[in-house]
């Protein structure tokens, strides 16, 4: 196991989630190509922000999530193959009365 | 060095959705189990690959209803040896998307 020398900070990573989803998407309504454009915006932004963080020694994945909401049923999930002494995940769920947004950030450590 | 086969990652993660959804039609009771098997399926497979990489594996299910759903990724590490492959399965009443990330671990 390999115990990296700056824990990656879950909480401070939700709230530039909270941050980033609220300033993009409040009011915002569903609309297919805005949101087709807006979440890979969302993704590359989160990205940027986490970097700034200067986490040593960790590779980061974003995955970012837009839906409509109708009164359909979804689900999603995920499983992850890692050391979990070092590596971990933050993540971040959004919702107006049009649209709802999931954020993911997984961090893997590397020696 | 070693490169990420998002081929042969991307017939997998197919063959453990075919398993799983195959012939079911979308059950709210069931979807929970639904994605943990895919996810847990497909994580099996891809270590039995027998690479030395940390993998993260991603499933959303949805009930077709016409409503949209827009998905997107930036990953920030080394793209010679990470990489990632994304399938995407229908039927007749629900959608499935998985994502796969490999993250290399150097030894």
């Amino acid at each position: 196991p390999q115990v990296p020398p700056k824990r990656f900070p879950v909480a401070a990573v939700e709230t530039i989630l909270k941050d980033v989803l609220g300033s993009y998407l409040r009011e915002q309504p569903y609309e297919p190509t805005r949101c087709r454009d807006m979440v890979k915006d969302i993704a590359e932004v989160i990205k940027a922000r986490v970097k700034d963080l200067m986490i040593p020694r960790y590779k980061i994945v974003v995955v970012t999530h837009i839906g409509q909401l109708n009164e359909q049923s979804m689900q999603i999930g995920s499983r992850c193959l890692w050391d979990p002494a070092s590596d971990t995940f933050s993540s971040y769920v959004f919702k107006n009365t049009s649209l709802f947004a999931l954020a993911n950030v997984y961090a893997v450590y590397v020696e | 060095q070693m490169i990420f086969n998002a081929d042969e990652a991307h017939s997998i993660v197919k063959e453990c959705i075919e398993s799983v959804l195959g012939k079911a039609d979308y059950n709210q009771n069931k979807v929970n189990q639904w994605t943990a098997a895919i996810v847990e399926q497909s994580l099996t497979h891809l270590v039995k690959l027998g690479k030395t990489y940390k993998y993260i594996v991603t499933c959303a299910v949805m009930q077709r209803s016409g409503a949209g759903l827009h998905t997107a990724s930036s990953c920030f590490w080394d793209t010679t040896t990470d990489g990632t492959c994304t399938v995407r399965w229908e039927n007749r009443t629900m959608n499935c998307i998985v994502n796969v990330f490999a993250v290399a671990i150097i030894l």
